[in-house]
């Protein structure tokens, strides 16, 4: 079933991206020797501008993208694909423009190096604006706050790419239905961009919370505690959410965190766990009372959202937080069979081992908890995992863990023969 | 997918370093590919085997002012100067654009700030050979440019005769020169130079076999 949604916005995302090229023919006489380098290249540019505008309307984090995707995670990780599918294909672009100037190096190099005809700078610009915004992109990850600017900025770059396909003369643009098509996702694009990077503190609809209690589980790991001021949200164990502290000294910048209540819950709870620079800040400065807008939630990772009640639970490290909110709400749902392993390096890092404790006492028959501290006995793999569960075949697998756990886990228990479309992994990869 | 886009911005980053070095070592080099097929440089050495046929001028004589006329003046161009109302003229023809000025790409500002001109410098500069085709739709009349001096209306019947001679080719241009005339001359997809002497006779033929530049075209040496 989840194989299948998520094939779905996938496959959308294809025919949408190579819908032009139908509409190229049909505006074109065909493709003939001396043109097909410089018809490719417009192909390239038409397929690329469609791509791009697409990857604005992903990042909108809007609720039919999600479903479509199966989760936003899903969305994020496609959107990261292409995005640099997208530089791709614009990168080709000129390139394949070239020969159409061949004989003549001066007005070759126009396609690539700045000239007088302002429309065709605008698209060079865009191009060069793109390729130092993905390269940040890509190789400055972890610094959020770099990443969160590039990409403010990659809208503009699509503006420009926008305009440029729009003004610089070809014939293929006068096809009213292909210019309609293009015009659509330049559109789009650009409202998904408005609507996502520079009007979203009054576009995007968030929950005003307080902060109620911050209690340090460990050196690294925090739980905060939220009280709602307004509605607050409605969500499902195992989803996540954005969260934005209005606090000095905290960035501003919404980021994802795992939720650790489970909804019956009367507040609202994560955890915050030291990795980079925003959360150490997060948790050395943040105090009770500070103001909080929450955005969500998100995420297709919830146990209940599957019919099969048997499950093998696998928590690695940090991922170990919807797990949490999902054992607690299976005081409700005493039907299913849970298995959970959790997975820590030491007894330090097993923050929630009590609550889970706890949880196994007061459902003895529906949920059953097994430690492995890798310090002692190893990282934990698919051969041990499934040796100390033996109707493992019967059940729905879900992992949250680091993605390298996820991937060993996954490729460990697919050899084992267990079916993928019974495996169900989370990661936080954005 | 990063290993992809990597090689990717390598071998975007390497095309952009080979132009510009060749940019650099390699300024004079436009008119490279120009391919001479034919050259008889004497004049007078007449050859059968030109693809382009000789005009016949045998009723024209290229020395004598004929006062035929035909076509638009610019003066009666320069009336259709409105984008309701605007033609352009374009080697040697005029066309009425008005209806297309909506639907130009490069924006109808480009043709409405030209309408009633002879624009076949601006034109030839920017277009390729499909805009050539798209424009030959909107043909109305072919433009007069005789300034009532016996000089251009011999070009004008030159043209005319080269035409008439083949009729499937696209006459572009005509040309006094000291002591021939040079035509530029459009059939199948490529470029012609012909030289013709004043009995109307082409002793000189060159091919471009490349889709046409226009503006390395103008450029050429031999031109001068």
């Amino acid at each position: 079933m989840s194989r299948f949604f998520y094939n779905k916005g996938w496959s959308l995302v294809i025919f949408l991206s190579l819908f032009p090229i139908p509409l190229w023919f049909l505006s074109n006489e065909p493709i003939n020797s001396i043109s097909i380098l410089p018809d490719i290249g417009e192909i390239l540019a038409l397929v690329g501008i469609v791509i791009f505008a697409i990857n604005f309307i992903l990042a909108t984090r809007l609720s039919v993208i999600e479903n479509l995707f199966n989760g936003l995670n899903n969305v994020y990780d496609k959107h990261n694909i292409l995005g640099q599918l997208a530089l791709i294909l614009l990168l080709f672009h000129p390139i394949f423009l070239i020969p159409k100037y061949s004989p003549n190096i001066k007005e070759a190099a126009q396609f690539i190096f700045f000239s007088n005809v302002w429309a065709r700078n605008l698209g060079i610009f865009s191009l060069y604006l793109m390729i130092i915004l993905i390269i940040l992109t890509i190789y400055l990850r972890p610094k959020y706050n770099i990443w969160k600017l590039t990409h403010k900025v990659l809208g503009f770059a699509f503006l420009l790419g926008a305009i440029h396909a729009f003004t610089i003369p070809s014939v293929v643009m006068e096809n009213k239905l292909l210019s309609a098509y293009i015009m659509l996702f330049c559109v789009l694009g650009i409202l998904s961009f408005l609507y996502r990077s520079i009007f979203s503190n009054f576009l995007v609809k968030t929950s005003k919370y307080t902060i109620e209690k911050i209690i340090k589980l460990n050196n690294s790991i925090t739980e905060i505690t939220f009280k709602n001021v307004g509605k607050g949200i409605n969500y499902l164990p195992g989803q996540f959410l954005f969260a934005s502290f209005i606090q000095n000294g905290v960035s501003k910048e919404s980021h994802p965190f795992s939720i650790t209540s489970a909804p019956e819950e009367e507040n609202l709870k994560i955890a915050v766990k030291s990795l980079g620079d925003y959360t150490k800040d997060l948790n050395s400065k943040l105090v009770v009372g500070s103001q909080v807008f929450i955005e969500g939630p998100f995420g297709k990772f919830t146990y209940s959202n599957y019919k099969n009640k048997k499950q093998l639970w696998v928590a690695g490290g940090i991922g170990v937080t919807p797990f949490v909110s999902m054992a607690k709400n299976l005081i409700k749902n005493q039907d299913y069979q849970i298995v959970f392993f959790y997975c820590v390096r030491n007894i330090k890092e097993a923050v929630y081992k009590n609550v889970f404790e706890f949880i196994q006492s007061k459902l003895p028959n529906s949920f059953k908890l097994q430690m492995v501290y890798s310090d002692e006995t190893g990282r934990a793999d698919a051969d041990q995992i499934l040796a100390l569960v033996q109707d493992s075949a019967d059940r729905d697998i879900f992992i949250c863990a680091p993605v390298l756990m996820i991937k060993g886990l996954r490729q460990g228990f697919i050899q084992k023969g267990i079916n993928k479309s019974k495996i169900h992994s989370e990661e936080f990869s954005f | 997918m990063k290993k992809v886009t990597l090689t990717t911005l390598i071998i975007f980053f390497i095309i952009c370093g080979a132009l510009g070095l060749s940019l650099l070592f390699n300024n004079s080099s436009s008119i490279a590919d120009t391919q001479k097929v034919k050259n008889t440089e004497v004049a007078g050495d007449v050859s059968k085997d030109f693809i382009i046929k000789s005009p016949d001028v045998k009723n024209l004589l290229l020395t004598t002012n004929t006062t035929k006329t035909f076509g638009l003046t610019i003066q009666e161009l320069s009336k259709h100067s409105t984008p309701n109302d605007c033609y352009l003229g374009i080697s040697g023809n005029v066309y009425d654009v008005s209806s297309y000025i909506s639907r130009h790409p490069g924006g109808r500002r480009t043709i409405t700030e030209n309408c009633g001109k002879e624009v076949t410098s601006i034109f030839a500069r920017i277009h390729s050979n499909r805009a050539w085709d798209i424009l030959k739709k909107y043909k109305v009349d072919s433009l007069n440019t005789s300034t009532n001096t016996n000089a251009f209306d011999i070009l004008d019947n030159l043209k005319q005769a080269l035409q008439k001679a083949n009729p499937t080719a696209e006459i572009i241009d005509v040309r006094p020169r000291s002591d021939y005339f040079l035509a530029k001359i459009l059939l199948d997809n490529k470029l012609y130079e012909v030289h013709i002497n004043s009995n109307g006779d082409i002793f000189n033929e060159e091919v471009d076999f490349k889709e046409p530049d226009w503006n390395l075209w103008q450029q050429d040496t031999d031109d001068k």
